[in-house]
């Protein structure tokens, strides 16, 4: 593992036990200090998965109030961010229920090979492809590769977030990581080394 | 499995480039709307709810405090009425000693008292001849009062002096 990669995956610790229980009381206040600390990962995670802005809000939000009232009912079993990433997947694929998305996007859909572009040098282009390659995914394994390669997730928490048992998190991890590969040629290993 | 297990494969260079996608920032408004979805959700909000055992153990700690003040209640001031209970369940022996001929003739009235079970036909039945009962009993009424008239009748020439 990198140290990048190490380095998020362990150094996201839990809001302090005290901000957690006044939340847990009520305290709206210390419930924004426990959502703007996981933000930028929902966020991501949000945004993969509605690819756009919008909508992205639209599920946060919900996200957000249905987390603050069933935060007295969490009981640590797993961890805080575990049980909100659990939370904002579920609302995203209520938004996309909403929005008739979920059965239009399928991996037969997925865009064919293309050829990997010349010297690795336009990493907007790369970009671009990997999102559209990406977008192209079903919910579910674009969620298992944004978590677990994204955000440095194991399976079990993974497969927590996602419902699933690890082994079915494996294979959409295979399934998706050969599509993307499929998509983008080799040349996803040189926008990450450039 | 942690998130540093070895045994969780992991492609890093997809990782690194997901990493590196634009992801947009909220838009201005987001956190005020949240704040003020959260305050109208505040007051609904309930803290935690004690576990089966910590609320059978206070409802015990109730029952048994309550208990305890009704048993003190009773040792010290004793159970209502007990004691008038000896009077009303028997008669003293200097009672029935000084009216004991007057119980025993009225025991003696009491264990003879007989009779014949009637039922008062309902006011609006009709009898054999086809009279109401209420126009029945109206008609008994007028004959009672002439037997009285009579009788009155009767008794003045006796009470005239002589």
């Amino acid at each position: 593992m990198s140290a990048v990669a190490r380095m998020r995956a362990d150094t996201i610790p839990d809001v302090e036990t005290a901000v957690l229980d006044r939340a847990r009381r009520g305290d709206h206040d210390a419930f924004a200090i426990v959502v703007r600390h996981y933000d930028p990962q929902l966020r991501a995670l949000a945004y993969r998965l509605l690819g756009s802005r919008d909508r992205m809000d639209d599920a946060l939000q919900e996200a957000y109030v249905k987390a603050f009232k069933a935060l007295p009912r969490f009981r640590g079993q797993s961890q805080l961010g575990t049980w909100l990433h659990r939370i904002v997947f579920n609302a995203c694929l209520d938004e996309l229920e909403r929005l008739r998305r979920v059965d239009a996007v399928t991996l037969e859909d997925a865009p064919e090979p293309v050829a990997p572009w010349p010297d690795h040098a336009d990493l907007l282009a790369g970009r671009e492809l990997l999102e559209e390659a990406l977008a192209a995914l079903a919910p579910h394994d674009q969620a298992a590769v944004v978590l677990v390669d994204g955000q440095g997730f194991d399976y079990a928490a993974a497969a927590e977030v996602l419902g699933v048992p690890a082994g079915t998190v494996a294979s959409r991890l295979n399934r998706a990581r050969a599509a993307l590969r499929r998509a983008l040629g080799e040349s996803v290993k040189g926008v990450a080394q450039s | 499995m942690s998130k540093t297990d070895p045994a969780v494969y992991r492609d890093l260079a997809l990782g690194a480039a997901l990493r590196r996608l634009e992801v947009p920032d909220h838009a201005p408004s987001f956190f005020d709307h949240l704040e003020r979805r959260l305050r109208a959700e505040a007051p609904q909000a309930r803290p935690p709810r004690a576990s089966r055992s910590r609320r059978r153990l206070r409802w015990g700690l109730r029952v048994a405090v309550a208990a305890a003040v009704v048993a003190i209640g009773v040792a010290v001031f004793g159970l209502p009425g007990a004691e008038r209970t000896p009077s009303i369940a028997g008669m003293s022996a200097s009672f029935v000693g000084a009216n004991g001929e007057i119980l025993a003739v009225s025991w003696g009235m009491a264990s003879h008292l007989s009779g014949s079970k009637t039922k008062k036909p309902r006011s609006g039945a009709r009898l054999a001849d086809g009279r109401s009962m209420r126009h029945r009993t109206r008609a008994l009424r007028a004959v009672r009062r002439r037997r009285m008239c009579s009788q009155r009748f009767v008794m003045a020439p006796t009470s005239e002096p002589s």
